[in-house]
């Protein structure tokens, strides 16, 4: 499809809840530097345009369940990653099969379906799995963004053939963030964050230190975005 | 019987699986469709699920799916689904179609594509699925997509008269 500008986009973000995210190399935890992350780039979506949706399942457990679904209420999406309890292993494969469900059934069929993964844990599927996985989201025109962290190196192979795979015309994206820094901090400043369009010719990510993000000057209010993104987030 | 190119919903018009530098607009719009250059190609693999929303609800008469210049990439099993703008590839694969239609070499080159048009009276959405094309090929091309029949009594806004000035 043409992009269209803006473009409006129903965004599913699948969690790692597993026992894994238990672990402290991204303080205070995994799971709890995921969740700020996933609340920023919740705010940052719905603020992108009134008419985004996203909604958030668990991807480990017994099976993966869809907690929220799309919706333009950020409190219901504060409120699922506050009562999401950490347990078991992730089944990728099952939980982006769900994510793609929920999305089909998206109640604005002129929203872009987006698929955004934040994995902490090894990935079980093997490397061919998750590239046919990959195809069949393409083919259904899903974009699909990964936050790989905690267990970069096992994943590397498998996530940078996924994403390879399930790229069309820069459209998703990989991040990895080393352990010891802040994860929301890292994702900022990364096409994630940013509006599908803004990130003009696919270069490199945006200089760190600047004050402008996401095409919106924050020098103005006073605030630097990477030290309070919150704050930055608020008084925009 | 007509082309219904303008009762066509542009807005909410969707090709799966379309390369994004040869979109669905290539095969349908006037003026790209008859640019030999210009055509709608497969992507990740050969398989193509087009939905054609309409303006009013439409008959349809029949259907012409050509791709002359690439007669090995061209279009073989088809089927077309009524009104049912959500299904997707795996349904389309399992569920049999209001026409199942194996195009004809004739058909591939350009000549219409005769339906039941018992089963083709209210249409709201036209759905295409291409199973697969003519020589096995990576990816499946379509040159000139059209669909040709009648209109229902749609309501024209443009048409609407002020009476009381015309009595005078």
């Amino acid at each position: 499809m043409t992009a269209a500008a803006p473009c409006i986009e129903s965004t599913v973000v699948c969690v790692d809840n597993s026992e894994f995210t238990r672990n402290g190399d991204y303080a205070p935890t995994r799971f709890q530097a995921q969740a700020d992350a996933v609340n920023l780039l919740a705010g940052a979506k719905t603020q992108h345009h009134p008419e985004n949706t996203v909604g958030v399942m668990s991807m480990a457990g017994r099976s993966p369940r869809v907690l929220v679904t799309p919706t333009t209420e950020l409190g219901k999406v504060l409120n699922a990653m506050m009562k999401m309890d950490i347990e078991g292993d992730v089944h990728l494969a099952t939980a982006v099969q769900i994510a793609q469900l929920a999305l089909k059934h998206r109640e604005n069929k002129n929203q872009r379906q987006r698929i955004v993964i934040f994995i902490g844990s090894p990935i079980q599927e093997d490397k061919d799995s998750m590239v046919k996985i990959a195809r069949k989201l393409k083919k259904n025109n899903i974009a699909v963004d990964i936050v790989s962290f905690g267990s970069e190196e096992a994943n590397v192979e498998k996530l940078e053939a996924f994403q390879a795979a399930v790229n069309s015309n820069g459209n998703s994206h990989l991040v990895t963030v080393p352990p010891g820094t802040i994860l929301s901090d890292q994702l900022f400043a990364t096409p994630i964050f940013m509006e599908e369009g803004a990130s003009s010719d696919g270069g490199g990510p945006a200089p760190p230190r600047s004050n402008v993000v996401d095409g919106f000057d924050y020098g103005e209010l006073g605030v630097d975005p990477t030290l309070d993104p919150e704050l930055a987030l608020a008084l925009r | 019987m007509v082309d219904l190119l303008d009762q066509i919903s542009w807005g909410t018009l969707e090709c799966l699986n379309e390369k994004p530098d040869h979109p669905i607009g290539n095969a349908l719009k006037q003026g790209f469709r008859e640019d030999g250059g210009l055509y709608l190609e497969s992507d990740t693999d050969e398989q193509l699920l087009i939905h054609i929303p309409f303006s009013s609800a439409v008959k349809i008469n029949s259907v012409i799916i050509q791709s002359k210049s690439k007669p090995e990439q061209a279009p073989r099993s088809v089927k077309l689904f009524v009104n049912r703008p959500t299904i997707g590839f795996s349904e389309a694969a399992d569920t049999a179609g209001q026409a199942d239609v194996e195009l004809t070499p004739a058909q591939a080159a350009g000549e219409p594509i005769p339906l039941k048009l018992v089963k083709f009276q209210r249409v709201s959405v036209l759905t295409i699925f291409v199973a697969d094309n003519v020589g096995d090929t990576e990816s499946t091309v379509i040159e000139k997509l059209a669909i040709l029949g009648s209109a229902g009594d749609s309501f024209n806004v443009a048409e609407i008269k002020d009476v009381s000035k015309e009595q005078g």
